[in-house]
C-alpha cells in the first residue's frame, strides 16, 4: 500500500465533509448568496431586470 | 498534469457559479496554500521541533520573516477598512495561555500543527489521517468549552494598532519579530537563512495578504473544522440552541448555510487538496505503513482531541492565532508564541521517548 493511498483517502475526507453537508439540505443558494459576486445573484438581477422590461413595454403606465 | 489542471479548474468554476466568485477564490487561495507549504516543506511544528532538538533555526526565522511581511501589510489594510476587514484580535486570558501550552505539546506529539495536519493528511500521512477527524471533533468540543473558559477568568482583547496606531503598531510588532529572531540566532547553532523556506515565506505571506482582501478577515484554520462537526451533530439531533458558542448570530448563520461558503472551510479543504496534488507525483513510490506499534496511532488520536480542543480556548492554532494574530497585532498572538514554544520544548522530549518506544523491533 503506498502513500498515495493516504491521499486518496484525505480526498475522500474532503468530498465527504461537502457531500454530507450538501445532503444534510444546506447546498449552496447562489440565488440567495450572501456574495454579491456570485454569478447566479447576478442572473437573478438580469432576469428580474428582463421581467421588468417585459411588465413595462406591456403596460407603459401602471397604476 | 494537463488532467489535474482541468479538474482544478472545473472545480473552481463550479464553486464560482453555483456559491460566488469570492468563494471560488478562497479555495484557490487555500490550494495554493496548501500546495506552497507541502513542495516547499514549510511549517511550523517541525521547524520549531529542529530548532529545539537541533539548534537549526532556520524554519523559524523564515516563520518571523513571513509573518512580518504580512504584518507590514495587512495592519494598515485593515485599520484603513474599519469594519469591512477585521483583524485575528482575540483576549489574553489565563486559560488562552495554558490551552497554547497543550496545543504546542500536542502538535509535538503528532508532528502537525493546524495547517501541519491538514497538509500531511492531504499528503497522505497516516498519523495526520488518524489525526485529523479527532482534531475536528476536539474544535467542536472546544466551542462548547469556550463559554465555561470566559467566564472562569478575565478575557482581555488587547491590539496593538488600537493602543499604539497603526505606525505603532507595525513597529512593536516588527520590534517583537526581530527581538525572537535575536534569541532564536543566539541560540542556533548554524546559519540562520535558507532560501527555500525564506522564499515560501514570502509566498505565504502574500497568499494571506489576498485571503484578507478576499475574505474581509486574516487566515485561519480551526474554526471550519469545528463547524464540520457542529453540523454533522445538528444532523444527528444535537440542538445547537443548548450551546452559547453556537447561538451568536454569525455562528447560527454559519450552522444554517453551506460549508462552501464559510471561508475557514474552504481554505482548510483547499489545504488538503493543494498538498494532495503537491505530494501526488512521487506518493506511489513512498509507503503508507510507518514503521511504528498500533499503539502510538491511538497516542495521536488523543493529541489530535487534545489540538482541536486547545486551539478553540486559545482563540486559534499556529495559524489563527501565532500567524495572523501577531500579523493582526494582537497581543495574544506573542503570548501563544511563548506558551506554545514552551509547550512545544515538553512535546518534543516526550515525542522522542513514545516514538522510540513505539518503533522498538519495527523499523
Amino acid at each position: 500500500m503506498s502513500r498515495r493511498s493516504g491521499i486518496v483517502m484525505a480526498l475522500v475526507f474532503a468530498f465527504s465533509v461537502v457531500g454530507l453537508d450538501w445532503s444534510l439540505g444546506v447546498a449552496p443558494d447562489p440565488y440567495r448568496s450572501p456574495d454579491p459576486m456570485a454569478y447566479g445573484s447576478n442572473l437573478v438581477h438580469l432576469v428580474r431586470y428582463v421581467h421588468l422590461l417585459r411588465a413595462l413595454n406591456n403596460d407603459p403606465s401602471p397604476s | 498534469m494537463v488532467i489535474r489542471t482541468l479538474l482544478i479548474t472545473g472545480l473552481l468554476l463550479t464553486l464560482a457559479v453555483s456559491a460566488g466568485v469570492r468563494f471560488s477564490l478562497l479555495l484557490a487561495l487555500g490550494l495554493l496554500i496548501g500546495f506552497s507549504l507541502e513542495r516547499f516543506g514549510f511549517g511550523f511544528a517541525g521547524p520549531w521541533r529542529r530548532l529545539i532538538r537541533e539548534r537549526n533555526a532556520q524554519g523559524f526565522v523564515a516563520q518571523l520573516v513571513a509573518i512580518g511581511l504580512t504584518a507590514v501589510a495587512i495592519q494598515p489594510i485593515i485599520a484603513f477598512a474599519p469594519g469591512t476587514l477585521i483583524g485575528a484580535i482575540a483576549p489574553v486570558s489565563l486559560t488562552m495561555v495554558a490551552a497554547a501550552f497543550v496545543f504546542g505539546l500536542s502538535m509535538q506529539m503528532i508532528l502537525g500543527c493546524g495547517s501541519g495536519t491538514l497538509v500531511n493528511a492531504g499528503s497522505g500521512n497516516a498519523i495526520a489521517l488518524t489525526a485529523l477527524p479527532l482534531f475536528c471533533i476536539g474544535s467542536f468540543l472546544g466551542t462548547l468549552l469556550v463559554p465555561f473558559a470566559i467566564e472562569a477568568t478575565p478575557h482581555i482583547p488587547i491590539s496593538l494598532t488600537e493602543s499604539f496606531g497603526v505606525g505603532g503598531g507595525v513597529t512593536v510588532t516588527l520590534f517583537g519579530l526581530v527581538g525572537v529572531g535575536f534569541l532564536a540566532s543566539w541560540y542556533s547553532a548554524g546559519s540562520l537563512w535558507n532560501k527555500k523556506l525564506l522564499i515560501a515565506g514570502v509566498i505565504l505571506s502574500a497568499l494571506a495578504i489576498l485571503h484578507v482582501l478576499v475574505a474581509g478577515q486574516p487566515w485561519g484554520v480551526v474554526y471550519g473544522l469545528g463547524l464540520w462537526v457542529a453540523k454533522a451533530a445538528q444532523g444527528l439531533g444535537w440542538d445547537a440552541a443548548s450551546a452559547q458558542f453556537w447561538i451568536h448570530p454569525i455562528n447560527a448563520q454559519a450552522l444554517q448555510s453551506s460549508i462552501l461558503t464559510d471561508t475557514t472551510s474552504l481554505t482548510s479543504l483547499g489545504l488538503i487538496g493543494g498538498a494532495a496534488l503537491a505530494a501526488w507525483r512521487d506518493s506511489s513510490d513512498q509507503p503508507f505503513k510507518q514503521p511504528i506499534a498500533v499503539w502510538y496511532f491511538a497516542v495521536a488520536a488523543l493529541f489530535g482531541l487534545l489540538l482541536g480542543i486547545s486551539s478553540r480556548l486559545a482563540f486559534g492554532c499556529n495559524v489563527g492565532a501565532l500567524f495572523s494574530g501577531i500579523a493582526s497585532g494582537s497581543l495574544h498572538g506573542w503570548l501563544w508564541l511563548i506558551a506554545g514554544f514552551a509547550g512545544s520544548i515538553v512535546g518534543v522530549k516526550w515525542r522522542d521517548q513514545l516514538w522510540r518506544r513505539a518503533s522498538e523491533g519495527l523499523s
